[in-house]
């Protein structure tokens, strides 16, 4: 029997809910304790080792979009996209060994990032910073359960909304149990099984199709200038006949759009200050984000140029419908490239290592990011403004009901932005225009202990405004608009917040640091920066 | 444009780089857990 899919739909909710027994299975036995107060559930216990918060920082960086857009940048832009989307990925991950190293060190109690900016800083920043980490966290979730699903309708026509309920669920179901140790212990398992997926994946085409086959199908396509997305102008489609340049324009224009963008990503996500929190020394932070920017790396590259450049080199055309043996898997859009092309060149097997991979990515992403979301909105909004006095007690208690009121918060906006055809890309490229403000500031309340406090607030503001006023201008264009509205972002930034800063220099010590946090039971023991 | 042999030997790069970061991952996960299972003298705070 043909089926417009290569696989029924129930496989997918199979390998997820699989996966997610496993899960929680294995927290519920190792780990369940680590849940037992706020402290350790918000924490992870903060004595957890090089090889977990590598792993573990592996996995939360591995997103859907690390798989799928990096083939669709292999597709686009030939064998340059994938180096490009690998390389402006991986710069917030050295900078970010640095910054963690740093607040590890002179304020080693607090539990988010923005709890050190309210007492390295002010409360209108902390609060400011803590509206951007949630923002950054939810805005990621959005785009992994987006792109998990999407993958998931390419691969078993099983209903998107059904697949986005289901990996939600999953996300809140072991987190819930042992909190942010949790995250990490699950991470590093799903990063070890992602490992033997792709690296299976990457030989699998190696073998399969040859890259002297790829190669001379580049060459095909630059020479021939087949049709390939039927639905873009012949300016868009130009890049695909530059496949094999490694100047290729509109690939530099993605590059700086992925490098600004993913530093807000970043360095603006609890999610990472998450492992900082949770790892055991200054030294691990800085050794663990070290070494996942060099593990990291060869993800998308090799996924990209096997998929992506791979499909390139086959002319895969978006629209057109593919069959092997029996099994049919309809193209249906660019940002799919790398489920069709994985399933053209290596089948079933092929198809099920694919999509455990990116289930394995977007469970575990997703599951930091919703509690990232949990983690700041608790102990920041709640604890930091709303209730000083809330106990430990309460503090989990309103931590496992905020899981649910985000999960169900995902669901809503994801299925209602796919009813009215939002773009995967589009997210995407977007990001930075929206929260990388937020960097230059950051950086400089970390490092420089004569930070304007004021400066470092207006530039966040006004420079994320100039961006999207640029941006709107440009009537949202996703090529140079957004390239122009993502430099300005973080120029505008830049470009208030030093001058400022050296004009009207605020001292500050960053020794009276080492006590600072929000206290369970009581208020701060270090008086708070004003 | 990129010649036939530069591009063979972006895509060996791409492959041999995904093996070791693989199998540096799981030696230091290893790593971590013969430590958690020995910690005695494991006082290395910076």
């Amino acid at each position: 029997m043909e089926h417009a899919t290569p696989l029924p739909a129930w496989t997918m909710f199979a390998i997820l809910a699989g996966q997610g027994i496993i899960y929680i299975a294995a927290v519920w036995l190792i780990g369940r304790t680590r849940g037992a107060t706020a402290e350790s559930y918000l924490t992870g216990g903060r004595d957890i080792g090089h090889g977990m918060i590598n792993a573990s920082i592996i996995a939360t960086w591995i997103w859907a979009a690390t798989l799928m857009i990096s083939a669709w940048t292999g597709y686009v832009y030939g064998f340059i996209g994938p180096w490009w989307y690998a390389l402006g990925a991986v710069i917030p991950l050295p900078i970010m060994a640095y910054l963690g190293r740093q607040i590890k060190r002179i304020a080693p109690n607090v539990r988010s990032y923005p709890e050190f900016i309210r007492f390295r800083l002010d409360k209108k920043n902390h609060l400011l910073h803590s509206l951007i980490a949630i923002i950054v966290s939810l805005w990621v979730v959005l785009m992994i359960v987006t792109g998990g699903a999407v993958m998931g309708v390419a691969f078993t026509g099983a209903p998107f909304w059904g697949i986005a309920i289901t990996m939600v669920i999953i996300f809140i179901s072991y987190s819930s149990i042992a909190g942010l140790w949790a995250n990490i212990f699950a991470d590093t398992i799903m990063t070890l099984i992602m490992y033997v997926c792709l690296i299976f994946i990457a030989i699998g085409v190696f073998v399969v199709v040859g890259p002297n086959a790829i190669y001379d199908g580049v060459v095909d396509v630059i020479q021939n200038k087949p049709v390939l997305q039927p639905a873009l102008s012949e300016a868009e489609r130009a890049s695909q006949y530059d496949g094999l340049n490694w100047l290729n324009a509109a690939g530099l224009g993605f590059l700086i759009v992925n490098t600004i963008g993913n530093l807000g990503a970043v360095l603006c996500n609890q999610t990472y200050w998450g492992r900082v929190v949770a790892s055991d020394n200054p030294k691990t932070v800085f050794k663990s984000f070290m070494a996942a920017a060099f593990c990291w790396w060869p993800i998308p590259l090799a996924t990209g140029t096997a998929l992506g450049v791979g499909a390139l080199a086959l002319g895969l055309t978006v629209g057109e419908t593919y069959t092997v043996g029996n099994a049919s898997i309809l193209f249906s859009e660019a940002e799919a490239v790398a489920p069709t092309m994985v399933f053209m060149t290596l089948g079933y097997v092929g198809l099920a290592a694919f999509v455990i991979a990116v289930g394995g990515a977007t469970v575990s992403t997703g599951a930091g990011e919703i509690l990232s979301v949990v983690t700041v909105a608790v102990n920041d909004i709640v604890k930091g403004h709303l209730k000083k006095d809330a106990t430990d007690r309460q503090m989990l208690l309103m931590s496992r009901l905020g899981l649910l009121v985000v999960a169900v918060l995902v669901v809503a906006v994801v299925v209602y932005w796919r009813i009215i055809g939002f773009g995967f890309a589009g997210m995407y490229q977007a990001m930075g225009i929206a929260f990388s403000s937020a960097v230059v500031p950051l950086v400089m309340a970390i490092f420089w202990t004569r930070t304007n406090r004021d400066a470092v607030f207006w530039a966040t503001i006004v420079g994320s405004v100039c961006g999207i006023a640029y941006w709107v201008h440009t009537d949202m264009d996703l090529l140079w608009g957004v390239v122009a509205s993502n430099v300005i972002v973080i120029a505008v930034s830049a470009l208030i917040a030093i001058p400022w800063t050296l004009i009207r220099p605020q001292p500050f010590d960053y020794g009276g640091m080492l006590d600072s946090g929000f206290k369970m039971d009581a208020e701060p023991t270090a008086a708070p920066a004003e | 444009m990129l010649s036939q042999s530069a591009f063979i030997v972006n895509h060996w790069i791409t492959i041999l780089w995904l093996v070791a970061a693989g199998l540096y991952t799981s030696f230091a996960i290893i790593a971590d857990l013969y430590h958690a299972k020995a910690p005695a003298e494991d006082t290395d705070k910076d």
